[in-house]
């Protein structure tokens, strides 16, 4: 790619310009809310809830900054006074669902699942690229939230004591994944059947142009191979940076760890993906 | 320290803010420095391209969104 085409001839100025708003967040969009918890739920109400490891909000875990899960239309990496008012909105009415919850009101939580069960899926899915792992941590991620939401703070927001389980559950996985050197190519759809997650994209400019959608897909392999040869670690920074689009202090906050270490981390897993696909494309 | 050292130091810092100001991370207050940095040095214009380059290459190939299927819950 050249500079022309990447808009450089007017110099570098306008492109900085232009950067600043730029970095959203990719990902699903509009995704229908069809799980049923409940029988999991009703599940762990029999069980009484083991309490080992028990997850605790903590004062660390600050006022997020960016939207759970959705895209956040940015300027100049600041929210306006309509985000910044929908968001506290949304955290009032979180917060009444919580206390609620911790009261026993299941309904009040069910509607806590309603409202995230979406993005931590499409979280999971990113992180992991396996339909059935992906399914597995959301399950669990709404268990342990459901198991220990009597010891939410309100210290924090709902979504970043949600996400900081879901990661936690995502790194296991990868961990564990990396341990028995899994193909990541190779993925299990809900069924059980394996999937080419690549070509279930849908691009109304394959049929156009079949020699560009070749490349496309020749590129997002080369992209799934460079992301797996991340570390756990950096491929969670990286996930919640790039296609989550939450802020550094955000993911420091979620991963017990502090922003400067956030930063290092997604420069490192930035560098060796451009590194790793310059490699992969020669 | 020799200045070629404080030069390289100056291209390191560089390059961190091109990453932070593609994910609009950048504080406004070190926009110009970067601006500045840039329009001098031909080695971290080629990383601003390699970054957008890279932006360019992950947008042309989004994740898959979950199927309706894979929202169910098994059994």
């Amino acid at each position: 790619m050249n500079a022309n085409a990447m808009g450089l001839e007017g110099g570098i100025t306008p492109v900085l310009s232009a950067m600043v708003g730029g970095g959203r967040a990719r990902g699903a969009s509009a995704l229908r809310p069809v799980l049923r918890l409940s029988a999991l739920l009703d599940a762990a109400d029999r069980v009484g809830a083991t309490r080992s490891g028990a997850i605790e909000s903590s004062p660390a875990m600050a006022k997020p900054t960016a939207q759970f899960g959705t895209k956040t239309d940015r300027n100049g990496g600041k929210l306006t006074e309509a985000q910044l008012d929908a968001r506290a909105q949304q955290r009032a009415e979180d917060d009444d669902l919580i206390r609620e919850a911790q009261r026993g009101d299941r309904s009040a939580f069910d509607s806590l699942v309603r409202r995230y069960d979406q993005p931590v899926l499409r979280l999971a899915l990113h992180m992991l690229s396996n339909e059935q792992d992906a399914q597995d941590v959301h399950q669990e991620a709404f268990l342990k939230a459901y198991r220990h939401i009597g010891n939410f703070r309100f210290e924090c927001s709902f979504y970043t004591w949600l996400y900081r389980i879901v990661t936690n559950l995502c790194l296991d996985h990868l961990r564990r994944r990396k341990s028995r050197r899994e193909d990541p190519a190779t993925v299990l759809d809900a069924r059980g059947d394996e999937m080419d997650l690549l070509s279930n994209i849908s691009d109304t400019r394959a049929m156009a142009n079949p020699a560009r959608e070749l490349d496309r897909k020749h590129m997002g392999k080369c992209i799934h191979a460079a992301l797996d040869k991340l570390t756990p670690r950096e491929r969670t920074v990286f996930e919640l940076k790039h296609y989550e689009g939450l802020k550094l202090r955000t993911i420091g906050e979620m991963l017990s760890t502090t922003e400067e270490t956030a930063k290092n981390t997604l420069f490192r897993a930035t560098r060796k993906l451009r590194a790793e696909l310059a490699e992969l494309r020669s | 320290m020799r200045p070629v050292e404080v030069e390289a130091m100056k291209c390191e810092k560089a390059q961190q803010n091109i990453i932070l100001v593609t994910y609009g991370e950048l504080p406004d207050e070190q926009m110009a420095s970067l601006e500045e940095h840039l329009a001098g040095c031909q080695a971290c214009s080629r990383e601003l391209q390699a970054q957008l380059a890279l932006h360019e290459a992950l947008a042309l190939n989004p994740w898959p969104i979950p199927r309706q299927t894979c929202l169910r819950a098994r059994g």
